[in-house]
C-alpha cells in the first residue's frame, strides 16, 4: 500500500479585460494510484503582481498576456477605483 | 436336400421351375432356388446375372425384373412387388444404372424407391405412404408423413409445422455445429424469406421465432423490412412478451432506434452493474428514473454522485444547451482555499507582506471567500492597504464597480469622527484583492484604510465577502 502526494496545477486560465491569470493548484493524495482525495488552491496573477515565484507555465503566460501597455492600463483603471 | 430340375411341369416361360412338382412333400419355407458356391475366395460367389443382350443398347432400356407374383380373390395372377432395373445411360465410359422398387397399391404397381445416379427417391409417385427409420430405441427417430406433408423427427405427432423435432426430455432439440477452423462465421442458422426483390415491400414481415407452451405463446421474435431500397437497406427486430394476455413489444432495435417498452406497458427497465442491482433504473409506471435505486421519487433520482461536464439548465430555458452563456445554467461549482497577502499600495512594509489563510466556495459565478491577516506588518510601508491573493479575478459590475462584504478590523487606528463610523470589504471590478473602506455616518466617500490605520504586527482583518467571478 503506498500512499502518495501529488501537488499539480491543473487549470491556468486567462479571464477579463486585463488578463488576470487565474491559477488552480490541486492537491491529489492517492493509494496505490487510485485517487483518494483532491483538494485545491487557487491564487490570481493581476497584471501588476510580483510572478517571479510562479511556474515556468504561469510565467510564460504572464509574458504573453501582461504587456507593458495592459499593465499601464490597470494602473490606470485602478486610480478610478 | 435341394432338388435341381429344368424344364418340367408347365411351361409358361423358356425356363420354368414348379416346386411342388420336386419334391413328394413340399414345406413351406423350403427354398424354391439355391445358387450355391463352394469357391473358397474372397471373390463374389455365387453371382445371378440377369443380362440383356443387345445390338443397340439405348438409355433407359429396361435390363431385368424380378416380379413377386400371387394370386388375386379372382384368381389371377397379379405382380404385387417388382424389383427392376435400368440403363439410364449407355454411352461407353460413363454408363448410368437405375434399380427401382415398387409395389402394388390399391390395383395399380408404384414406386416405393427407385436409386439412380443423380438421386435416391421414395415414394416417386406421390402416394400417401409414409417413410419411417427407426433408430435403436425411437420407432419414428425419422418420419415422413405423406398425408400431411410434415418430417417428423422422432415423433409420428404432427406438431403442426413442415419440421417437427420432438424430445421427450431437457435435451436439445436442435444443435448446428460447426467443426471449420477459420474466423469465419459458422454455424449459420439462416430465416430466409425467398422472395424476389421487386416483391419486398416497406413492413414486410420476413421471419419470426415464436416461444410457447401447448396453444399458449409467451414471446416472439420478429424481423421487420423497414427499407427494402437496395443501397439503403433498413431492418427491424422486435423481441415481444406477453403482458397481461397481450403479446407486447419489449424490445425494438430499429436502423434509426432502439427502443424498450414500444408498446408502453407497465414494463421497468433495470440495468445491472457489477455491483449495483438497480445502476440504471426505469419506473415504467411513474415515469422516473433512478440510478441506484429501484424506488424512484421523482423524474430522475440519483443515489451517489453526478458528474455534468457541461453545466445543468434550471427551469425552462430556450437557450441550446449548448449554449456558452444562459441565465439558468449551473456549470461550476469548486471549492478550496487560498493565500491573502496583506500589503500596501504605494511601499510594502520593510519587513515583509504577511500571509494569511482563506477559504472559497464557487457556485457558478459566485465566490464566496472569508479571509483572515492577523499581526499586519506596516512598518516602513505607504499607501492604501490591499490584500491580494483572492482565488478569481472579479467580473464587471455596474457603477461604482465593486463588490461590497463585511469585515472585522481589530486593534486598527481608524478616523471615528464621533457621529460613528463602520469599515466595509471592498473587491473592485476586473481585480483580484480586497481592500478596507471606513466610512462614516451620513458620509457618501470612503475613507481607505491604510498604514495610519494599521498598528504594525498588531492589527487583524477577517472579510466575509461575495462577487462575481470573470
Amino acid at each position: 500500500m503506498a500512499i502518495t502526494k501529488e501537488i499539480i496545477q491543473d487549470k491556468i486560465e486567462v479571464v477579463g479585460d486585463f488578463k488576470h491569470i487565474q491559477v488552480r493548484t490541486a492537491t491529489v493524495i492517492k493509494e496505490d494510484g487510485v485517487e483518494l482525495s483532491r483538494s485545491y488552491h487557487r491564487h490570481t496573477v493581476a497584471p501588476d503582481s510580483d510572478s517571479s515565484k510562479e511556474s515556468a507555465d504561469v510565467q510564460a503566460m504572464v509574458k504573453q498576456f501582461h504587456t507593458d501597455e495592459l499593465k499601464k492600463a490597470f494602473a490606470e483603471y485602478q486610480k478610478d477605483r | 436336400m435341394p432338388q435341381y430340375i429344368a424344364d418340367r411341369g408347365i411351361r409358361t416361360a423358356p425356363f420354368h421351375i414348379r416346386v411342388d412338382e420336386l419334391s413328394t412333400s413340399p414345406t413351406n419355407g423350403t427354398p424354391s432356388l439355391i445358387l450355391e458356391a463352394t469357391e473358397s475366395g474372397t471373390s463374389d460367389a455365387p453371382i445371378m446375372q440377369l443380362q440383356r443382350i443387345t445390338s443397340s443398347p439405348s438409355d433407359s432400356d429396361d435390363l431385368g425384373r424380378i416380379q413377386f407374383i400371387g394370386n388375386n380373390s379372382a384368381g389371377e395372377d397379379i405382380s404385387y412387388a417388382t424389383i427392376h432395373a435400368e440403363s439410364k445411360d449407355v454411352s461407353d465410359g460413363t454408363e448410368d444404372g437405375q434399380i427401382i422398387f415398387s409395389y402394388r397399391n390399391a390395383g395399380s404397381l408404384e414406386t416405393a424407391m427407385q436409386l439412380g445416379r443423380d438421386e435416391i427417391v421414395f415414394n416417386e409417385g406421390s402416394n400417401d405412404t409414409n417413410f419411417r427409420v427407426e433408430s435403436d430405441d425411437q420407432t419414428h427417430m425419422l418420419f415422413v408423413d405423406a398425408g400431411n406433408n410434415r418430417i417428423n423427427i422422432n415423433s409420428s405427432t404432427d406438431e403442426g409445422g413442415i419440421v417437427n423435432i420432438i424430445t421427450t426430455d431437457n435435451s436439445p432439440n436442435l444443435v448446428l455445429a460447426c467443426r471449420d477452423t477459420d474466423a469465419s462465421t459458422g454455424p449459420v442458422l439462416e430465416l430466409d424469406r425467398d422472395i424476389a426483390t421487386s416483391d419486398v415491400s416497406a413492413g414486410d414481415l420476413i421471419g419470426e421465432i415464436r416461444f410457447s407452451s401447448g396453444v399458449n405463446q409467451y414471446a416472439e421474435i420478429q424481423t421487420k423490412v423497414l427499407d427494402p431500397t437496395v443501397g439503403s437497406k433498413d431492418g427491424e427486430m422486435n423481441i415481444s412478451i406477453e403482458s397481461n394476455d397481450t403479446m407486447s413489444s419489449a424490445l425494438r432495435l430499429g436502423a434509426t432506434e432502439a427502443v424498450f417498452n414500444d408498446d408502453s406497458n407497465n414494463i421497468d427497465f433495470r440495468i445491472e452493474s457489477d455491483g449495483q442491482a438497480n445502476m440504471f433504473f426505469v419506473d415504467a409506471a411513474n415515469d422516473f428514473i433512478g440510478i441506484r435505486r429501484n424506488d424512484p421519487a421523482v423524474t430522475l433520482d440519483v443515489v451517489g454522485a453526478g458528474r455534468f461536464s457541461n453545466g445543468i439548465f434550471f427551469g425552462t430555458d430556450d437557450a441550446s444547451p449548448s449554449s456558452p452563456v444562459t441565465s439558468n445554467k449551473l456549470d461550476d461549482y469548486e471549492e478550496g482555499t487560498f493565500t491573502p497577502n496583506a500589503t500596501f499600495t504605494s511601499t510594502p512594509p520593510s519587513n515583509g507582506t504577511v500571509n494569511g489563510t482563506g477559504i472559497y466556495t464557487k457556485v457558478g459565478r459566485i465566490v464566496t471567500i472569508d479571509l483572515n491577516v492577523t499581526n499586519i506588518h506596516s512598518t516602513g510601508a505607504s499607501g492604501d492597504l490591499r490584500i491580494n491573493g483572492l482565488p478569481f479575478a472579479a467580473d464587471l459590475i455596474p457603477s461604482p464597480g465593486l463588490y461590497v462584504g463585511t469585515v472585522r478590523l481589530s486593534a486598527a487606528n481608524l478616523a471615528d469622527t464621533g457621529d460613528g463610523s463602520y469599515c466595509v470589504a471592498e473587491v473592485p471590478d476586473n481585480s483580484s484583492y480586497v481592500r478596507i473602506g471606513e466610512i462614516s455616518d451620513g458620509a457618501s466617500a470612503v475613507d481607505l484604510i491604510n498604514t495610519g490605520n494599521i498598528s504594525n504586527d498588531v492589527s487583524d482583518i477577517f472579510v466575509h465577502l461575495q462577487y462575481i467571478a470573470t
